[in-house]
């Protein structure tokens, strides 16, 4: 295992997030005054040059190469270069969300700015794991900085108790992880994903394959907060800045997927587990119909718009998990269904949350249902904006995420004997129960007269985000061909 | 417009009267809008003149010389255009003037002419002029395609629309919340009894493949008629009486009769021509026209007449103590209807259109001659001021042949023509009826069958004299009972001009049609209307032999001179004996004994009559209010309740329901959040781990049985040693083969070596235990010489 | 093919419309209202050019435009008309200009979104008509709900929130199941022929296993059924059209509804032939029942919109009944009764509207005497009432007629395969054509509530009678009804060939033994059947460690394969 220089060109990305987040940090350690604009002028800078890199690399990476980094550490072909793309685009979106809700809700901590290119490396990090090792440190540099932003807004009591159930929550969480991986490095004598494929199935102990599968089951259960490992998920969500939330929303759910699709996909994909009649999947297919559905049904009745999304957010989470069960189950095109899947979500996400952080202001932050109604009559953009999100979400066409759930579904036809078809109709059933849900805010905002009028986050990188991201979903739903070939 | 062919002229000209007047009436004058009614109208009847006869100088005459040529079952026949075309499904518009149509066209458009005339004069107060005479142009035209229609589909079209009409008619004065009511009430009867006249066009179409009256007729198609339907009963025969339950709402038989007492609410010049003359005749024609259909089948038959009969009877007995003028005449109306339709239910083709016509004639005559009344009536009653008082209220007449004596007259002739005597128009029709009900006998029809219609015929003959007589006495006998009375006078000439001409009508129609005696040589005038129907009716009955032939003997049986006369002067005595009785009792106003009988021995029959048998009110109870009951219940229960509240907002509950107890369990402590987890965790793994249990699938591939373990979900199986049992003697195989145990999750064996049981062992290292799994093999016998063959 | 360029402009007009409308300053109210008819009448006058191109002789697809849309799926922006669809098209394009028209003066409150809605709505529903492809039908069939749903609940009436969630919410209920059965098609068409498409035309050559059929027919009943509306699934319509604007209501009984009909014909009964023959008797009966059940239902309101949306779920019962009698009367005549539908049902809801307008209530107990009032508008109402009540050379009538003639004949047309296609058929029709007895009961009632008795209502006693604009909306609708019912065979001879094709391919399908999915008149034998597992199972195995280990070959990109 021999370091090679020339592997760095291939992950400049990653550098580029890493380094320019460590500057930010040690500006704010140094930094007086408080205008914080340069700090996100330099993290926007930061990721946006990520993302260019990334897509300068994508074109170098020819279709089918799969180029192994740092003694097989890392790998680095196509996907993981169009994921850490949308990694960084989703930081950036980020970063120009935070400076007006910051302002606004004044926690103004530069920190958050460090912490976000922090934890954004750590998800490029796992777009290129190729190794147990770089996976584990991968989701635990992300979520540390996660943890911290939750935190951020140190004055909100609310804030510090998501930040503090998130971080214990996640530390049992991670101790499932260790032992997973623990066990599977003992079961294969190989923590490298693609080795340990072919090494598994001649294993000379299935039972600790099996514990190992389980126990990683559980633990990335939690990090995309699948039932019944979600609980903590509503709350930090809730507590956490808006823009901080949007950020765990999309961008560390889809990272988490991203490892999924390394680990279940690779290093225990194929026929490989003699555990029930579907290998691993076995208990994911339990694991993703409760989630679709406990998730859908607990959205029902909540009455903040956050929490609301938190728990709709659980259950995309679920029909993510189908597409994992696809893919572990050999669907040809289950891979690239989900990371359409996750694109289309993830800007659905970024923009519905970016409308949250526009409603609400200083003093009043319009989390609940009835504070929304009658927007579409005072800011009929905003209210266009969050129901194309919404109806991204309920997959409706012509949206990005009708599209997704489409493909992703079909993928999971595509499993032989239709295996996965009972799942599909429960994803499917759901997405009905979800347009509910949906709709009580469209009706909100259109239906219902206002009582009031609206002040809203005055703060152009926000209403970029709100501009950008409705856009993004509508072409992914009109156009998903061109998508379709970038991730394929 | 000369593309169109001369017959459709004959309905269009009245469609096109309507349609002038219904859309720019308003804003002609109403010289201009009767001119225009009339004109259509009479054009019409001209037309139809001149092609069936005629007319010197002109030409014209087709159906004359068709009939000459023997050819007046068709006489012309004519398509417009292709109406609905669907597949082998085709209906022609087409039009037929045969002997039969024409006829009835002559009676439409003359009828319809006078009363046009008439109504200038009746309504000639009312408001809404062009909107009346529009109506009657489109009833004319409606009636006028129900009878020139040559096929059923078209029949049908006019006999909707006629149904409409008189709809719109009976409620013409709509704001009168009773009238409207008695125009739904008669669109609703009407289509009730069109609900089974479509019933029977499907049958007949299914059964036929055609609804043409010529291809229906055609003898090749006759095996579909007596084809089994309804347990060996003919097609013929369901067939026949679903058209006929049709006519019955159309010609107000039993049951569906009730809607034409009531549609009296209408101006009474419509009631002359829609509800006496001609609309509710259509019935009649229908089932003439299809006489071929009905002579196929003596069980519809039978039908038709008894239905026909006690309608008569019935109709007669409620008219006896009726005090409304035109309820008398509606009344009637029904009773000589169900003549017409005992006539048609013997075979008795001629006599039911003849006693139609006779009948068009003198109840037209006596509803315009109530008319002309009741217009004097309202004069009087003007004059006095005795306001509220009914204009048609017998009771306050009386004495009235003093104040209009052309109205007097007009209205004893017909009543002598109903009444059956010699030698008004009356007495011929009704005549050939009663002796047709003697003389005939269909094949499986009971000998005395006959004779009991006549019976039943001979008695409402004589109820039918009574109470037009006691109508007679009460409007124009004895002195007047109300001053309105006495300032009644007569109408204008519009009006008594047509009362004469029907009059005269009434008086010398019956000519046409003497009963055959072989003993005298009667003029070939005297069986004009027998001879020239002929060719259009089913002269025998349908008895078809085994290739469908119509090999029938003849529909009359001929009976001796000396019945027949003896039978004609019974009828006479009859209608004499009703008059005689009216003047009993009537002659000069009401006399006492009426009352005594009334309040005394005849009490119940007199309040039955007068209540009409209560058939209204039970109808009322049995159908109208359940209907809205059960309408009413469907609503609030099946929808609301069940679908709605249970079925739809049901489901949304529960799944709110849940949503709550999610929120409850979603309380904020972490470490519930972590029992969740760990909990959680457990149970999934126990799930997925014991879920499925143990057991394997077999499948036959060519000579070879593939055996595949299914050794369940969970972390025992996964870790578990499979072995297995082939030859089925409870202790795991070596492969003969490979000398090697079979052992893992599929395996291949030779047919040969299987046994009739196959077991697999599934050993838990952990456990250290053993399940078995054992199953009998059901391998298909042929499936190896299948293999052979295949390869 | 000639003038296939017509369908997509079709399509992209309305838009078009719709976004000038939404450019154009908020304020300028008047602006919108002329765009959107502008726009729905130039619509309506290039979809008549489609008889241009369309050869009534000819049973196929005609105006057809293919082109690639997502090739990762196969699906395709594939658009075409033949006899069963062109003619709802025209429908379509008619009602609209007539509907704005009708009801400019009924919507003060944003308007411009008002047009925007009702022309992206055309859009949607032209484009479901015509789309031939499932995906983009799927696509345009949701595309409508969402202004359907803004329409409802934002100008709709007081529980206008409960009926839009609710419409939705039904609707989406079965949709969905549809998208599942959808998907098991486009995978078993792949699994047989080796290529991914979503094109109608192809997945039609692949027969499923009858079991499969069973349900996926199934599936997509549900989304029709509901669409239809079929008793009992029909619960949401009265609500809908109760809160409904006008236009709503007119748009919704008009056209929305015939989706269901023609899904069936168009998807449900070619792709699952023989699940449709195993449902027919049940879907049958159905439609009886929602016959006699929607018309006793429709005659104890008094709200008159009720009344209404019940009576469409009695007349769209003969529609559903006339398909599933697989005769060409049958279908000819359920096609024939949603035009005739269509015209009346609209015609009804515009009245209403003109009278919803002047009174502002639509409790048939406040009007009354109304004739007095408004001669013009009751004469021309009662033709609208009589089309509507199957009355002889009015278009109801045809329609009804023929359907039932179908009905009652089915027993001799059924397909070799099922000797008891439909139960008792003449008892079946028998039963529906109750229905012409109901009808003329609720229909007149309501008539003579509205229109006859005394004028006693104060407030109806200035009611001013149909202005220009008005009548102008109402003149062509009657003039057409009339049209329908004196000559109705132009229309029915543009059907007729697509008809007899959809009745042979029906046929030819149906008689398919049952067997693994392949495509039709290739049914594979056991000895095909084992090799053909053996292969497949390989390909499995290969694809599934090839996915993630392969260095190259398999199309898509996993992880893996160091080089």
């Amino acid at each position: 295992m021999r370091f090679n220089p020339a592997d760095l060109g291939y992950l400049v990305p990653y550098l580029i997030l890493a380094i320019v987040g460590m500057l930010l940090v040690l500006a704010e350690a140094f930094y007086r005054g408080r205008d914080r604009t340069a700090l996100v002028g330099l993290t926007v800078a930061g990721s946006v040059a990520a993302a260019v890199a990334s897509v300068i690399l994508y074109r170098q990476v020819g279709p089918d190469a799969r180029i192994s980094l740092m003694g097989e550490m890392l790998l680095a072909d196509r996907t993981s270069y169009v994921l850490s793309a949308l990694f960084s685009v989703l930081t950036a979106l980020t970063a120009l969300m935070t400076p007006g809700h910051q302002r606004e809700h004044d926690w103004q901590t530069g920190e958050t700015y460090g912490l976000m290119l922090l934890s954004a490396s750590g998800m490029v990090m796992l777009a290129h794991a190729a190794n147990l090792v770089t996976v584990f440190l991968g989701i635990e540099t992300m979520s540390i900085g996660v943890y911290v932003m939750t935190a951020m807004r140190r004055r909100s009591r609310r804030s510090n108790e998501a930040a503090m159930k998130y971080f214990l929550v996640g530390a049992f969480a991670t101790g499932f992880l260790m032992y997973g991986l623990a066990l599977l490095y003992g079961a294969a004598g190989t923590a490298n994903l693609v080795k340990m494929q072919t090494m598994l199935a001649q294993t000379v102990n299935p039972g600790l394959v099996v514990a190992g599968a389980f126990l990683l089951v559980v633990a990335f259960g939690f990090k995309i907060a699948a039932v019944p490992f979600h609980m903590w998920a509503p709350d930090a969500y809730d507590g956490a800045p808006t823009p901080v939330t949007a950020f765990m929303a999309a961008a560390v759910k889809a990272a988490a997927i991203a490892a999924m699709i390394r680990v279940f996909g690779v290093a225990l994909g194929g026929d490989i587990i003699p555990f029930g009649t579907l290998g691993w999947a076995s208990p994911m297919v339990v694991i993703a119909a409760v989630t679709i559905t406990i998730g859908n049904i607990s959205a029902v009745r909540q009455e903040n718009v956050k929490r609301m999304l938190a728990y709709s957010s659980v259950s995309h989470a679920g029909v993510l998990l189908v597409g994992i069960c696809a893919l572990g189950l050999g669907s040809p095109t289950a891979n690239q269904s989900i990371v359409y899947y996750l694109i289309a979500y993830a800007f659905s996400t970024m923009g519905a949350f970016a409308v949250v952080a526009y409603v609400g202001s200083k003093g009043r932050e319009r989390l609940l249902i009835e504070d929304w109604a009658g927007l579409a009559a005072q800011h009929p953009a905003a209210a266009l904006a969050m129901t194309v999100c919404l109806l991204s979400f309920g997959g409706m066409p012509p949206t990005g995420g009708f599209f997704g759930k489409f493909y992703l579904f079909k993928a999971a036809m595509e499993v032989h004997d239709g295996q996965l078809l009972w799942l599909v109709v429960v994803g499917v059933v759901n997405s009905a129960i979800s347009i509910y849900y949906y709709l009580r805010i469209v009706t909100a905002m259109y239906f219902r007269e206002a009582t009031q009028p609206f002040v809203t986050t005055r703060s152009a990188g926000l209403v970029f985000v709100m501009a950008v991201c409705p856009l993004i979903v509508l072409e992914l739903g009109l156009m998903p061909g061109w998508w379709l070939r970038l991730v394929g | 417009m000369s593309s169109i062919p001369s017959l459709a002229w004959i309905p269009l000209l009245p469609l096109l009267g309507a349609l002038l007047n219904l859309t720019l009436g308003r804003r002609l004058s109403r010289g201009a809008v009767h001119t225009i009614a009339i004109a259509a109208v009479a054009a019409a009847f001209a037309l139809c003149i001149y092609l069936i006869f005629g007319i010197p100088g002109l030409g014209g005459g087709d159906v004359w010389r068709a009939y000459k040529a023997g050819s007046g079952g068709t006489g012309i026949a004519q398509t417009v255009y292709t109406w609905i075309e669907v597949g082998s499904f085709k209906v022609e518009l087409a039009f037929r003037l045969d002997t039969l149509s024409s006829v009835m066209v002559l009676i439409v458009t003359g009828c319809s002419t006078l009363i046009h005339i008439y109504s200038t004069g009746y309504m000639s107060h009312e408001p809404r002029y062009a909107a009346y005479f529009g109506y009657l142009n489109l009833f004319t035209g409606a009636m006028l395609i129900l009878v020139l229609g040559a096929n059923l589909p078209v029949m049908f079209i006019g006999w909707e629309g006629v149904g409409v009409c008189s709809f719109l008619l009976i409620g013409f004065w709509y704001e009168n919340e009773s009238y409207a009511n008695a125009g739904r009430k008669a669109f609703v009867v009407n289509r009730i009894g069109d609900f089974c006249f479509l019933l029977g066009m499907f049958l007949l179409f299914w059964a036929t493949k055609t609804l043409d009256f010529e291809q229906l007729e055609q003898t090749t198609q006759g095996a579909a008629y007596v084809q089994p339907f309804w347990g060996g009963e003919r097609l013929a025969a369901a067939a026949g009486i679903f058209l006929f339950i049709g006519a019955c709402g159309k010609s107000a038989q039993l049951p569906l009769y009730v809607w034409l007492p009531d549609a009296m609410a209408g101006p009474t010049p419509v009631s002359a021509l829609i509800h006496a003359a001609t609309m509710v005749t259509a019935g009649v024609y229908m089932v003439v026209r299809l006489s071929f259909l009905y002579s196929a089948s003596t069980t519809a038959l039978i039908v038709v007449s008894t239905i026909g009969m006690l309608t008569a009877l019935a109709a007669a007995f409620m008219a006896f103590a009726q005090t409304d003028l035109k309820k008398v005449l509606a009344y009637s109306t029904v009773s000589q209807l169900g003549f017409m339709f005992v006539a048609a239910g013997t075979g008795n083709w001629v006599a039911a259109i003849f006693h139609l016509g006779t009948h068009a004639f003198f109840k037209a005559c006596l509803f315009l001659g109530a008319g002309s009344v009741m217009h004097g009536m309202e004069h009087g009653i003007e004059h006095v001021g005795a306001h509220g008082q009914s204009s048609g209220d017998i009771t306050k007449m009386g004495g009235l042949r003093r104040h209009m004596p052309i109205t007097r007259i007009t209205f004893m002739i017909s009543c002598l023509a109903i009444a059956g005597i010699f030698p008004f128009s009356g007495f011929f029709s009704k005549d050939e009826i009663l002796a047709g009900a003697w003389t005939v006998h269909p094949p499986g029809w009971p000998v005395w069958y006959g004779k009991l219609l006549w019976a039943g015929l001979l008695i409402a003959a004589l109820g039918t004299a009574f109470y037009m007589w006691r109508l007679y006495f009460l409007v124009f006998g004895g002195s007047e009972r109300s001053d309105a009375a006495k300032h009644a006078h007569e109408s204008p000439r519009s009006m008594t001009m047509p009362l004469v001409i029907l009059a005269g009508l009434a008086t010398i129609a019956g000519l046409i049609g003497f009963p055959h005696l072989t003993g005298i040589k009667l003029p070939s005038i005297t069986h004009a209307l027998s001879s020239w129907l002929a060719p259009s009716v089913t002269p025998t009955w349908w008895n078809p032999g085994p290739d469908g032939v119509n090999a029938g003997q003849a529909i009359m049986g001929h009976a001796s001179d000396g019945s027949i006369l003896g039978l004609a002067a019974l009828a006479l005595a009859i209608g004499g004996a009703g008059i005689g009785l009216a003047w009993m009792f009537y002659g000069r106003g009401p006399s006492p004994t009426v009352a005594r009988l009334t309040e005394g021995p005849l009490h119940g029959a007199y309040e039955a009559s007068k209540n009409k048998l209560w058939v209204d009110e039970i109808y009322e109870a049995a159908f109208v209010r359940p209907f809205r009951v059960v309408a009413r219940g469907l609503y609030e229960v099946v929808d609301r309740f069940l679908i709605d509240t249970i079925a739809v907002n049901g489901v949304a509950m529960v799944v709110s329901v849940f949503g709550r107890l999610a929120r409850w369990f979603q309380n904020g402590q972490v470490q519930r959040y972590i029992a969740g987890i760990v909990v959680g965790a457990a149970v999934l793994f126990l799930v997925t781990d014991w879920s499925e249990k143990p057991t394997f699938d077999y499948e036959v591939v060519g000579d070879r049985v593939h055996l595949t373990a299914q050794p369940g979900a969970g972390l025992m199986s996964s870790t578990s040693k499979l072995r297995w049992d082939v030859d089925g003697d409870g202790t795991p195989d070596i492969d003969p083969k490979t000398r090697k145990p079979y052992e893992g999750l599929e395996i291949d064996v030779l047919r040969g070596d299987t046994g009739a049981k196959v077991s697999l062992f599934i050993d838990d290292p952990i456990t250290r235990k053993t399940r078995v799994v054992t199953r009998v093999l059901r391998l298909p016998a042929d499936d190896a010489a299948k293999a052979q063959e295949a390869k | 093919m000639p003038g296939s360029f017509l369908l997509p402009l079709l399509i992209a007009l309305p838009l078009l419309g719709a976004i000038l409308v939404m450019c154009a300053p908020r304020t300028e109210s008047t602006l919108h209202r002329g765009l959107g008819f502008v726009f729905t009448t130039v619509t309506f006058l290039v979809s008549l050019l489609m008889f241009r191109y369309f050869n009534v002789k000819f049973d196929g697809y005609q105006l057809v435009f293919d082109h690639e849309w997502i090739p990762g799926l196969g699906a395709r922006f594939k658009t075409g008309v033949d006899g069963l669809s062109v003619l709802l098209v025209l429908l379509t394009t008619f009602l609209m200009p007539l509907t704005l028209l009708g009801t400019v003066k009924s919507v003060e409150r944003h308007a411009r979104e008002f047009m925007a809605a009702m022309l992206v709505l055309e859009a949607g529903m032209i484009g479901a008509f015509v789309a031939l492809d499932v995906f983009l039908f799927y696509v345009f069939w949701e595309v409508m709900l969402i202004p359907m749903y803004l329409l409802i609940g934002i100008w709709g009436g007081q529980r206008r929130l409960y009926a839009s969630i609710k419409f939705v919410v039904y609707t989406m209920v079965g949709s969905l199941l549809m998208l599942v059965a959808i998907f098991y098609v486009y995978v078993q068409h792949a699994n047989v022929t080796g290529t991914y498409t979503t094109d109608l035309e192809a997945l039609m050559q692949v027969a499923l296993p009858h079991g499969a059929q069973y349900w996926c027919f199934a599936a997509f009943a549900l989304a029709f059924a509901i669409k239809i509306p079929l008793f009992p699934v029909h619960t949401w319509l009265p609500d809908a059209h109760v809160e409904a604007p006008t236009a709503g209501s007119v748009i919704l009984a008009g056209v929305l509804l015939k989706f269901g009909i023609y899904g069936f014909l168009r998807y449900a009964m070619p792709l699952f032939p023989h699940g449709a023959a195993e449902w027919a008797p049940a879907i049958a009966i159905l439609a009886v029942a929602g016959i006699i059940y929607g018309a006793f239902v429709a005659f104890s309101q008094d709200d008159v919109k009720k009344l209404v949306a019940y009576s469409s779920v009695s007349h769209m019962g003969f529609c559903a009944l006339g398909i599933f009698t697989l005769t060409a009367m049958g279908i000819s005549g359920s096609i024939y009764a949603m035009l005739s539908h269509g015209l009346t049902t609209g015609g009804l809801f515009l009245g209403i509207g003109v009278l919803y307008e002047r009174r502002h209530t639509r409790r048939m107990a406040e009007y009354g005497g109304i004739w007095k009032q408004m001669p013009l508008f009751a004469g021309l109402y009662l033709i609208v009432v009589m089309g509507s009540a199957g009355l002889p050379a009015l278009s109801g009538f045809v329609g009804e007629y023929l359907t039932l003639f179908g009905t009652f004949i089915s027993g001799d047309t059924f397909p070799e395969a099922f000797p008891s296609y439909l139960p008792m058929p003449r008892l079946l029709g028998a039963l529906a054509t109750t229905g012409v007895i109901l009808g003329a009961i609720y229909l007149l009632y309501m008539f003579q509530k509205v229109f006859f008795g005394k004028l006693d209502k104060a407030r109806n006693g200035h009611l001013r009678d149909l202005s220009g604009r008005e009548l102008a909306t109402f003149l062509p609708l009657v003039v057409l009804i009339f049209a329908l019912g004196m000559f109705p065979r132009p229309a029915l001879q543009v059907m007729e060939p697509s008809v007899q094709k959809f009745i042979r391919d029906y046929h030819r399908r149906v008689a398919e033994p049952d067997g693994p999915a392949h495509v039709y008149g290739r049914l594979p034998t056991a000895q095909a059947k084992s090799i053909e597992e053996g292969l497949d199972q390989l390909a499995r195995g290969a694809d599934r460690v090839g996915s993630l280990m392969k260095p190259s070959g398999t199309p898509q990109a996993g992880f893996g394969g160091a080089q």
